[in-house]
């Protein structure tokens, strides 16, 4: 029998899933394992340094929902995370999208990559400078306040920004939007920049304004975009740890602002509970996989778009 | 053919690499020493670890820093993953869930110098080994021992008519409120602060000295609901919703002391190290003492803050030859008591350091020792870590966002009691 002789399409799926082996087994090293593996964990009493695991079957489901977790229960943790992330996701999606069509407008490429690099600059800080250069700023006698008392015509009140409750809350809100804005800011611009310009050549012939013109052509066109946008931002906003970490070390209460990663980083790591940890981890990703599910029903016909 | 040897070559290279530099390694023993950061500390045991690989040939010890913080999560990390440090130290505080687990090696006495378990006990002052000690087996052996008492700037207390530093809570409280500077309801400049996330050692001698404790005899949590919701009302006094001396979320009244930017803050005999390095001028200026831990007016005790220790302990996951090291190092830095004392004013709890010259010459450690005898050990029973966070969310809720204190006690015991 002499050699087989393959087809280009079959040659190029063949080198296709050759390139793709190495990204399939880090996902399935660092993805897919400590999934598996958070889920068998999630069904023992397993404890960090004893190390010792009993089959506990859904005692540790039962547990975070009906118990008060040593002060810090994941009811308030389920709360703390879907209040910031409603607070910071929209907001953060709606202002990027502006601020891409608007660095889409500036002319000079310069300007746009000027811009660009400086809303990018926060996202590359370590979380570490950029808590430290945000408790300068929310501090008592720092900008925040000052802005504060100007903007409310106020003089020498304390708005508590990392005091008061609701006040930390945005307060962490606020660190994270000024983080991880520039990231969305490019995405959306690699999305606008993918619109043919014949199409806005059209309209303009038409008579189209500006105005009209974002409605009804950049908006619809753009909309495959926003859809991946606003489940990469929802998904990075469920996750959200540095940030209420950074401020809880600065001495920040822990409570209000006790996302569900924060509790499972110290009912896992401080506490030693790693069974419990695990189950709370599985709620988390169940309320992200329901979450993303929704989006994705709610942005379905973002794929019919062609050009 | 060529091109597929060649890919194979490419991932077999840096593998190669690698078990070439493993077998290199396998030449020497590594003695992995984790400890929290202290600059002052680290250059002293830099040298005491480079005299040790010297008589020591072909040992490598490598010394890693982590913040105070961190440490015990990184530490606790590590052993899950079982990839613990052979050597490494943390506070009484932190030490219990290792020690019950079974994690630390017992000390061999002979590694550090004694002849016996009898003799190592006997060298350190009487309870020096209470949180490491279990049915008589001692698993650490002492760093520094610690007690806070109050620094006070002087200067700024006589600039403001103060001519003796406070003695009670609420001349604390008298003394920070003169020296306060605000704009509006913004605090400029503190006069005082606590020690915010250390409650244990700090809170619990203020709740002891009206009557209160963690537990009562009977093991129950949070005995005297009375003076715990007094004190609990005092830290709401003086936080931000209250007087608004202080909170925090302020930087560490600590930190700010040597740089003469706060009048008073709650320290041990090492700050004076620290304030001799950071500034010489006012260390010797005699502008600053050091009062006994304050009391309140209506104490009905006379506690001052808790003691802590920090102890050297061993992996005991770590090879024998590997745990010997590690405690004939612990030794080594053992023997060099009297250099922490005289260079960075840290305390080993030896008999021989707390009754010596040296420590009796050093500024204000007559206040420190003095306190030490109305001092207890701080808290190091099971769970103490947790025990310690929770008190902190009961004081921080009263203090932040207005709690009644009676409802921060009742949500305090049962979350303490809930703990298993």
């Amino acid at each position: 029998m002499g050699r087989k002789s393959y087809s280009i399409e079959r040659k190029q799926a063949k080198w296709g899933l050759i390139f793709t082996i190495p990204c399939l087994v880090f996902f399935a090293v660092f993805s897919f394992y400590p999934i598996i593996n958070a889920l068998l964990t999630s069904f023992t009493n397993r404890r960090a340094i004893a190390r010792t695991s009993e089959f506990v079957g859904f005692e540790n489901y039962v547990y975070i929902f009906t118990k008060d977790n040593g002060g810090f229960p994941l009811s308030n943790s389920i709360r703390a995370t879907l209040i910031f992330t409603i607070g910071t996701f929209i907001p953060m999606i709606i202002a990027s999208l502006i601020i891409a069509t608007f660095l889409m407008q500036l002319r000079k490429d310069k300007y746009r990559g000027f811009f660009q690099l400086m809303y990018y600059t926060p996202a590359v800080l370590s979380s570490v400078v950029a808590a430290a250069i945000w408790m300068i700023i929310f501090d008592p006698r720092g900008l925040m306040n000052q802005i504060s008392n100007f903007v409310m015509r106020t003089s020498g009140v304390d708005y508590n920004w990392l005091v008061d409750s609701t006040m930390l809350q945005i307060s962490t809100m606020m660190i994270y939007f000024w983080k991880y804005i520039g990231y969305f800011v490019i995405l959306f611009i690699t999305g606008l920049a993918s619109i043919p310009s014949t199409i806005y050549e059209a309209a303009t012939v038409d008579g189209s304004s500006r105005w009209h013109t974002f409605w009804k052509i950049t908006l619809p066109l753009l909309k495959p975009t926003t859809a991946m946008v606003s489940i990469m931002a929802m998904l990075q906003c469920l996750k959200t740890f540095s940030t209420q970490y950074m401020l809880y070390q600065g001495g920040s209460s822990r409570f209000p602002i006790d996302v569900i990663t924060m509790n499972i980083y110290f009912t896992g790591i401080r506490n030693g509970r790693l069974g419990r940890a695990s189950a709370m981890s599985i709620v988390l990703f169940l309320i992200m996989l329901i979450f993303t599910y929704i989006q994705l029903r709610l942005t379905r016909s973002s794929e019919d778009v062609e050009y | 053919m060529n091109r597929a040897k060649a890919s194979i070559l490419l991932i077999l290279f840096p593998l190669i690499l690698l078990s070439a530099c493993s077998r290199e390694e396998d030449a020497c023993v590594t003695v992995e020493y984790w400890t929290h950061e202290d600059s002052a500390r680290a250059e002293l045991e830099e040298e005491i670890i480079a005299a040790f690989e010297e008589a020591h040939p072909g040992v490598d010890v490598i010394r890693r820093e982590f913040e105070s913080a961190e440490l015990l999560d990184i530490i606790a990390a590590s052993f899950d993953a079982g990839e613990g440090p052979d050597l490494f130290n943390l506070s009484s505080v932190e030490i219990s869930s290792l020690l019950d687990s079974g994690e630390l090696d017992a000390v061999d006495p002979g590694l550090v110098g004694y002849d016996s378990a009898d003799d190592l006990v006997r060298a350190y002052i009487d309870g020096a080994f209470e949180p490491v000690m279990r049915s008589g087996v001692v698993y650490g052996l002492p760093l520094e021992y610690t007690n806070w008492c109050l620094f006070v700037n002087m200067r700024i207390l006589r600039e403001h008519g103060f001519d003796e530093p406070p003695s009670t809570w609420e001349e604390v409280v008298e003394v920070s409120e003169a020296l306060s500077e605000r704009d509006g309801g913004i605090l400029l400049e503190r006069g005082f602060d606590f020690r915010y996330p250390y409650y244990l050692t700090f809170f619990v001698p203020m709740v002891r000295q009206l009557g209160g404790d963690v537990f009562a005899q009977d093991g129950s949590a949070i005995s005297g609901t009375m003076a715990w919701e007094k004190a609990l009302s005092f830290m709401k006094e003086w936080g931000p919703l209250g007087r608004n001396l202080g909170s925090p979320t302020y930087i560490n009244a600590r930190r700010l002391f040597d740089s003469e930017e706060i009048a008073m803050c709650l320290s041990g005999l090492y700050q004076e190290s620290r304030m001799e390095g950071d500034n010489p001028g006012f260390f010797s200026s005699g502008d600053w003492a050091v009062a006994p831990f304050p009391v309140f007016d209506d104490a009905a005790g006379n506690d001052s803050s808790c003691v802590y220790c920090h102890f050297f302990l061993v992996n005991a996951d770590s090879s024998d030859d590997v745990r010997d090291l590690a405690w004939s190092l612990a030794g080594s830095f053992a023997s060099h008591a009297d250099d922490y004392l005289e260079r960075i004013r840290l305390v080993m709890p030896l008999r021989s350091i707390i009754s010596s010259e040296e420590l009796a010459a050093l500024p204000y450690s007559s206040v420190f020792l003095s306190d030490l005898e109305r001092s207890r050990p701080v808290y190091s029973g099971p769970h103490a870590v947790e025990i310690q966070e929770l008190i902190g969310e009961a004081v921080e809720s009263v203090m932040l966002f207005s709690v009644p204190p009676e409802k921060a006690v009742q949500a305090l015991r049962s979350s303490i009691e809930e703990l298993d």
